[in-house]
């Protein structure tokens, strides 16, 4: 290559894994809090699921 | 004003804040001490002297609280038909003052330790306004936030937690001030006046901001 | 698929919008993405030893990839104080009307702060390191997001530290309008206090030309449009985790009522036979059993126990 090509986006390769970085870390923070919120819910939806089946249970057992 | 009388009557608080701060200025000696003759102290004696001040006031801040809760005093006032925000200003006015003591005692101890040696300029009394300021809006600050942290778990770290952050533009501002000062460089008093106006308009604003929401944290 | 309470027409079609939100929200941002690493071009760095010419112009410094980042990492920002504007707003609401679902909507907004917040200090501190070779700098703008992260981490630990729910929310609700009020307050106050002995570097960006600006635009709204998908999405998982902790509380007190009662009634029957006893035999004393302290399972049993005798 051109000496003064090679000079001009000589800074480019090195730079590269840190924008990479740069942006795959934004993202994997996005995942995570999705990932956080993803297991709350379960954990909700389990515990509705917890709550309905003692629900159940006493409904039964009132009505004998 | 219950709190100075309660305060002058018991000198407890004062004199363990300024042993505090003796002992402070202890690891100060401590930290600086491989430094050597060739450090010139000066230029940032005036970001020591604020940490100093920072960290003696979490002390003092949260004791004197826990004075109260441990009297109920607070209920006591509470109980009172006095408007919230009246209460916010008393508590703030007598944080200040104390404060105020602590720095009178603890300043000269202060340049004892670390400035004898120094050539101190001609303009070190400057720093009168800016610890005027910065000490004006660590108590508003200050009384908000300790309200708020008296009853938690893990009370004084929380308020450290809390305060740090919340006080750290009055702080840069005021270490800036008071270092411009302690140099006393021709040409830089321009920098001195705009910390200390900036110190003033943050005051301004977090003194307005505790002053409105005190009557919300003071139901406790 | 309608949210429950008082949502009525705007709401459910706000809520019926949300993924369409959260799908352009993603699609600009990688229009963005895209476009940042194909047609905008390469910012100017440090000068070239001698111009030279690439695609018809001249060009006399290095050209730059690392300025990329800004693309996303800005946006990032932006919407971090955005919806921290949001959660100061939600805070004010709670104190004005005690309402119990600003303090949810409070909380939830400074969640979604806190992993903007992370973002950016993750996209900048790179960015740092690679422009100075050092991975901080006590630089105005770091500072300023460094403070603003501090506050942000208090607020969720003071959440934490509290455990009396209406005095929490109000105390947090207090303190997030505070640190909405010093973020900018520590921004100005960083920029306007020059330091006496370093000069502080600023980086003043001049306007971008349309190449650039088109994708930082897009970016900025595709990111503001996935701060506020996330934030919904966050809120009604957060609101009905609430939901379904305050119906856990309110069983476990009926059960409570209702074990209380059943143990109060048994000890009652037990006094009358025991008084029955002794009316007829004067020696007998009544096998007295103490359940004063209702156990819900064990006592509920027992009494069923009893009733069935």
């Amino acid at each position: 290559m051109d000496p003064i090509l090679a000079e001009v986006y000589s800074t480019v390769l090195p730079a590269a894994p840190y924008v990479i970085g740069a942006y795959v870390g934004i993202w994997l923070v996005l995942m995570v809090y999705v990932l956080v919120l993803s297991r709350r819910a379960k954990h909700t939806s389990d515990d509705i699921e917890t709550l309905r089946e003692a629900l159940k249970r006493r409904e039964e057992k009132d009505a004998r | 004003m219950k709190d100075i009388r309660a305060e002058l009557r018991t000198r407890e608080m004062l004199t363990s804040m300024a042993v505090y701060a003796l002992l402070v200025l202890t690891i100060y000696g401590a930290a600086l001490a491989q430094v050597g003759d060739t450090l010139q102290v000066i230029q940032f004696a005036g970001g020591l002297l604020w940490a100093l001040i920072v960290f003696t006031s979490l002390l003092g801040l949260n004791r004197s609280f826990s004075h109260e809760t441990e009297s109920g005093c607070l209920e006591g006032i509470l109980l009172a038909p006095i408007d919230r925000a009246v209460v916010f200003l008393a508590k703030a006015t007598s944080n200040l003052l104390f404060l105020a003591v602590v720095e009178v005692i603890v300043l000269p101890l202060f340049f004892l330790f670390f400035l004898s040696g120094a050539e101190l300029a001609a303009t070190t009394p400057m720093i009168a306004l800016p610890l005027f300021v910065g000490t004006v809006g660590v108590a508003g600050v200050g009384t908000l936030l300790s309200t708020m942290t008296i009853d938690t778990r893990g009370r004084d770290v929380l308020l450290a937690i809390l305060f740090i952050p919340v006080i750290f533009p009055l702080l840069y501002a005021c270490v800036s001030a008071t270092t411009v000062a302690f140099l006393g460089v021709e040409g830089t008093f321009g920098t001195f006046w705009t910390s200390c106006a900036v110190a003033a308009v943050y005051d301004v604003i977090m003194i307005a901001t505790a002053w409105g929401l005190y009557e919300f944290v003071v139901d406790a | 698929m309608n949210s429950p309470s008082t949502h009525t027409g705007a709401r459910g079609t706000l809520e019926r919008l949300l993924p369409v939100a959260l799908i352009v929200g993603a699609v600009l941002v990688a229009v963005d993405v895209v476009w940042t690493f194909t047609l905008a071009p390469l910012v100017q760095g440090a000068q070239l030893s001698e111009p030279t010419v690439i695609g018809g112009m001249q060009v006399t410094t290095k050209l730059l990839l690392s300025q990329k980042i800004f693309y996303l990492h800005v946006p990032v920002a932006v919407a971090s104080f955005a919806v921290m504007a949001f959660a100061a707003f939600f805070a004010v609401r709670f104190l004005m009307t005690k309402d119990r679902a600003y303090d949810v909507r409070s909380k939830t907004a400074m969640e979604v702060v806190l992993v903007f917040i992370v973002a950016t200090m993750i996209s900048g501190d790179l960015w740092t390191y690679f422009e100075w070779g050092v991975w901080w700098v006590w630089e105005p703008r770091l500072t300023t997001y460094f403070i603003l992260m501090l506050l942000v981490i208090g607020y969720f630990i003071l959440r934490n530290a509290i455990d009396d729910p209406e005095r929490r929310a109000r105390f947090c609700a207090v303190f997030g309008i505070v640190a909405f009020i010093d973020a900018p307050i520590s921004f100005m106050i960083t920029r306007l206090v020059p330091s006496s002995i370093h000069p502080v570097v600023f980086r003043t960006d001049s306007g971008l030309p349309p190449m650039m600006l088109i994708p930082f635009l897009l970016g900025l709204f595709g990111m503001l449009l996935v701060a506020f998908a996330l934030y919904r999405i966050a809120h009604r998982i957060n609101a009905d985790a609430l939901e379904v902790e305050e119906l856990k509380r309110a069983l476990e007190e009926q059960d409570a009522q209702a074990s209380r009662a059943a143990a109060d009634e048994a000890l009652g029957r037990l006094r009358a036979t025991g008084a029955h006893m002794m009316a007829g035999d004067a020696d007998a004393a009544p096998a007295d059993d103490d359940s004063a302290t209702p156990r819900h399972d064990a006592t509920a049993t027992d009494v069923s126990q009893a009733k069935e005798d």
